[in-house]
């Protein structure tokens, strides 16, 4: 009799968990909304835990992955927002779409990934410093330095670094010509080129030829930003001493292939810049998912386990704790990003470099490329004319010089006396 | 397949493959329909080096319910076709050993949607425990070669004291990568080699592949070939050494080479092989979620582990080895990858016209009755190939006949016709280019087929030839013949005049064309008798004889 009951109640159990599944199955279906957004975002977006809870949130977000130069050109397909990572592509992209609605849910500083015995053979160099907090600090200007003097790795002052055989003192980056880290790189090396400010217009000439060698010297670049950190990760020091990086990729603990090898350190440049996760609602769908990344805790949490900043520092510190490892609590050495016509026109220099295989020709054809959409006078005179003169950054258009606006929370930019950074 | 009626512009070609590129944009490759399951199978175009990973695909089907379609192909002719838009709809990936190469196109590059590094092995010497101890190198308890850079294995050589097998750089990506590390690590300029470096490089390399003694289109081949020799010589002694990935040097003790090949662990550095499994621009969403779910697989720490304990390749997952078996991998430096086409491509070409040995080739042709027609047809349309009359495909630039070479052209009938000599100067070659691809034109197919009286008398021209040393060339017939070999000497006769040849000449490799009517048996029979390798060219018309040329020039 009891075992009747039993039966009984189990089965009403079941049917009662079929109509709760069913009940599911038929409740409202997500709304799709499709983006257009930046590969080092896609991690983020295929976790089960990001989609579940947009699914909660009553959305289905199917995103497809673009280099960040060319999502402000790519033909969107009617996708619902682009999501590029840094200024100047969010830039290009509004002027494109004639949008200004942006939201940045979060942003990451440009990291140098190494090893311990290569950023000891640096600090002995006078190129880096450990700081208290387990981080090191890679003074951009000395590095600069060495590698216009092609310093081998063996040869640093102070004893160097053995496990690299013969090869220069290089940053591993990504391919500047379809690859927004890469470009952040560029930002960095072209202000210390210009005199520690953000240039104006294309470097042409001695500096132009100095930016390309530092990418053709790498040698054939790898195309995204996941290969070469997985080589990093996988291969040891010898194979990449030093890795241009999101700092989201370090660490973000979420996914796979997010391990890091013995002995991994981070290095924060000094200056650093700020790859700033843009999000650009092209309809009220994209719109309500910016807004959503943006302001939902949980989808805020996600992100920081995903190794980004949010608004809420503490959220993304107590993530990196949790993992082991050491974060700068401040970046506060940072540039901005030149415009994005600058940067266009650094980046077909280098496309000419890397089509010569020699010298980059002179950077006059670039000024074309940003300047062929409809310029409705905002955006100021910005590229070509020779007339305009490199120096007085004040009266130009702001927004050729710097980034339309600072995530919450992101740092302050340079130039602002900086004591720490000695 | 590749490299076939590929228009001789590249700019058109470009315009061609961007308009397609728009129009695959415009006709509905639009979001998909949010299901994210693909279709279970996931097709790829992969090198052939990579077949060994047969057995792990079965299990990832298994295991994902994604069946891995591999069809192979030469690193080359993979590249042409991911450049020239071959790949598209007919692939949704790619899986080579290295994308360096074909990331130096442009339009290799846009092709490319996602790249996976899976596993790794960089390409090293290998060399037996007994010839490192002679060369009074140090041997590791891990059981490599340790403390010897690039320049000391080139001082080896240049003291009579070394020799190596190596693939061909145009042919094999194993060839290419060492000789990208060779340049690198000799020209030692600390960054990657641009073209106005070579120059001043020329005579080391020289001095360097003064020890090349034998060479092959493929790797796994290169390694086959190698074993044979150590187990049965037969007059055709196995060089002391191999370049080669290390992975196949620490598999050759599988294959049954007692102590196998010692990788040297070169202190310069290597360039390393990443094998990135590569997602194709055009693959559909379901063909995407099939790659996302085989690369999560392959990526997983058992199937990592297991990757390095059956193909001795390293795994990208540094804690997927025990702690003890971490040593069999030591991290190496690596040495810069050229950063432009126009750089890697000048050193293939400064590499085959200026310093390795020269190939010395006589080409046995049949030109019976039979091959009239079509086949005549393809036969010249082959030579023109080899002339330089494909300058524009990647392949057809590389596999054209180099400064230097010496070529012969033996036509045969009922009877042996008359031999024609030509030697490629190394400038200005396009005049003796030329006179080779008129003398072919001009054979007229009559008469039947004496192809071993042919191949006798290619080895009296090779023995008379100048006398002078055979030992700097790259020496090797190639057999085409489009008929059962049905008049003159017989197969065995053949075998028997072979086992009197003086051993120079026994160590001169016959590549046997496969074609219309031969003897595909017999032509294997004679592939091995002399250590070469037939070639199938028994596709469609005379075309299949254009690639299997191509094909052979990997070996010359």
């Amino acid at each position: 009799m009891r075992r009747i009951t039993a039966l009984v109640v189990s089965g009403l159990l079941v049917a009662g968990v079929l109509a709760a599944v069913v009940w599911n199955l038929a409740g409202p279906t997500p709304q799709r909304v499709t983006g257009v957004i930046g590969s080092e975002k896609a991690a983020y977006f295929d976790d089960p835990d990001v989609v579940a809870r947009l699914a909660d949130l009553g959305y289905e977000v199917e995103v497809r992955t673009r280099g960040s130069r060319s999502i402000a050109r790519a033909d969107l397909d009617g996708a619902d927002f682009g999501f590029p990572g840094s200024d100047p592509s969010a830039e290009a992209f509004q002027r494109e779409h004639g949008t200004e609605r942006e939201y940045r849910p979060f942003y990451s500083p440009m990291v140098v990934l190494s090893h311990r015995p290569v950023a000891e053979a640096l600090r002995e160099a006078g190129a880096a410093a450990e700081e208290d907090d387990g981080t090191w600090t890679l003074d951009m200007a000395a590095y600069l330095d060495l590698t216009e003097e092609r310093t081998r790795w063996r040869d640093l002052p102070g004893g160097g670094y053995e496990g690299a055989g013969r090869s220069e003192v290089l940053v591993r980056t990504t391919d500047p010509r379809t690859s927004n880290s890469a470009a952040m790189y560029l930002a960095v090396i072209a202000y210390l080129l210009n005199g520690e400010e953000v240039p104006q217009e294309p470097p042409a000439g001695g500096e132009a030829e100095r930016i390309a060698r530092l990418f053709l010297a790498q040698g054939a670049p790898p195309e995204s930003s996941k290969q070469p950190f997985d080589q990093y990760a996988a291969l040891g020091p010898g194979h990449t001493p030093l890795l241009w990086a999101y700092e989201a990729q370090y660490a973000g603990t979420r996914g796979s292939g997010t391990g890091l090898p013995d002995g991994a350190v981070v290095m924060y440049p000094a200056p650093t810049t700020v790859s700033n996760h843009t999000l650009l609602p092209l309809t009220d769908a994209g719109d309500e998912v910016g807004r959503l990344l943006t302001e939902d805790p949980e989808l805020q949490r996600l992100a920081a386990e995903h190794g980004f900043r949010t608004a809420d520092a503490d959220q993304f510190a107590a993530a990196a704790e949790e993992a082991g490892r050491p974060v700068r609590a401040q970046v506060a050495d940072v540039v901005n990003a030149p415009a994005f016509e600058v940067v266009e026109g650094m980046l077909s220099g280098l496309e000419t470099a890397y089509a010569d295989g020699g010298m980059p020709a002179p950077a006059e054809e670039a000024s074309g490329i940003g300047g062929d959409g409809a310029d409705d006078g905002d955006s100021g005179g910005s590229s070509s004319d020779s007339d305009d003169g490199g120096g007085d950054t004040g009266t130009r258009d702001p927004r050729d010089g710097a980034a339309p606006a600072r995530p919450p929370g992101a740092p302050p930019s340079r130039p602002d006396p900086n004591p720490e950074t000695a | 397949m590749a490299g076939t009626g590929r228009p001789a512009s590249g700019s058109s070609f470009a315009a061609a493959a961007t308009a397609a590129a728009v129009l695959a944009a415009a006709s509905g490759c639009g979001w998909g329909d949010g299901g994210s399951g693909g279709s279970g199978e996931l097709r790829v175009l992969a090198g052939s080096e990579l077949a060994d990973m047969e057995p792990l695909l079965e299990r990832a089907a298994e295991e994902t319910g994604v069946t891995v379609t591999m069809e192979y192909t030469g690193t080359l002719d993979g590249v042409e076709q991911v450049v020239g838009g071959g790949t598209e709809g007919r692939y949704d990936a790619v899986w080579f050993s290295s994308n360096r190469y074909l990331n130096l196109y442009p339009e290799a590059r846009e092709a490319l949607r996602q790249e996976t590094p899976v596993m790794a092995s960089p390409v090293v010497l290998g060399v037996s425990e007994h010839k490192a101890r002679g060369l009074g190198w140090e041997v590791s308890k891990g059981g490599a070669v340790t403390g010897v850079s690039w320049s000391g294995i080139a001082d080896a050589v240049n003291a009579g004291d070394l020799d190596y097998a190596m693939t061909g750089p145009a042919a094999s990506n194993s060839g290419f990568s060492a000789l990208v590390g060779v340049a690198a690590a000799l020209a030692d300029t600390g960054a990657a080699l641009e073209p106005s470096d070579i120059d001043g490089v020329t005579d080391e390399l020289q001095g360097f592949f003064a020890g090349q003694t034998f060479t092959a289109g493929s790797s796994g081949w290169l390694a086959e070939e190698y074993a044979d020799r150590v187990r049965e010589p037969e007059g055709r002694p196995a060089p002391d050494a191999m370049i080669n990935y290390e992975s196949v040097l620490m598999s050759l003790e599988d294959e049954g080479i007692p102590g196998g090949l010692l990788p040297v662990h070169p202190t310069d550095g290597a360039v390393t092989a990443d094998y990135p499994l590569s997602l194709l621009e055009s693959a559909s969403d379901g063909a995407a979620a099939d790659y996302d779910a085989v690369v999560e697989h392959l990526l997983s720490p058992e199937v990592q582990r297991e990757i390095a304990a059956d193909t001795h390749r390293r795994p990208m997952e540094r804690d997927a080895l025990p702690e003890d078996a971490r040593g069999a991998f030591p991290e190496l430096p690596e040495l810069p990858f050229p950063a432009t086409a126009e750089s890697a491509d000048a050193l293939i070409a400064a590499y085959y016209d200026r310093i390795r040995k020269p190939a010395r080739t006589v080409y046995v042709l049949d030109v019976s009755s039979s091959m009239a027609g079509d086949r005549i047809e393809g036969l010249r349309s082959a030579m023109h190939t080899l002339t330089g009359g494909d300058a524009d495909s990647i392949p057809g630039r590389f596999q054209r006949f180099y400064g230097r070479e010496r070529v012969t052209v033996l036509p045969f009938s009922s009877s042996v016709h008359a031999p024609e000599s030509f030697e490629v100067p190394e400038e200005e070659p396009d005049g003796v280019l030329t006179s080779i691809r008129d003398h072919v034109d001009a054979l007229r197919p009559e008469g039947g087929t004496a192809g071993y009286d042919a191949l006798d008398e290619a080895y009296a021209l090779l023995e008379d030839e100048d006398g002078e040393d055979t030992d700097g060339a790259f020496t090797s017939i190639v057999l085409m013949t489009d008929g059962r070999i049905n008049e003159g000497m017989s197969f065995d006769d053949l075998a028997e005049a072979h086992a009197d040849l003086p051993d120079e000449l026994r160590s001169v490799p016959v590549f046997p064309v496969v074609f219309g009517e031969s003897d595909p048996e017999e032509m294997e029979d004679l592939a091995a008798l002399t250590g070469g390798r037939a070639f199938n060219a028994q596709g469609d018309g005379g075309a299949s004889l254009d690639e299997a040329f191509r094909e052979i020039r990997g070996y010359q």
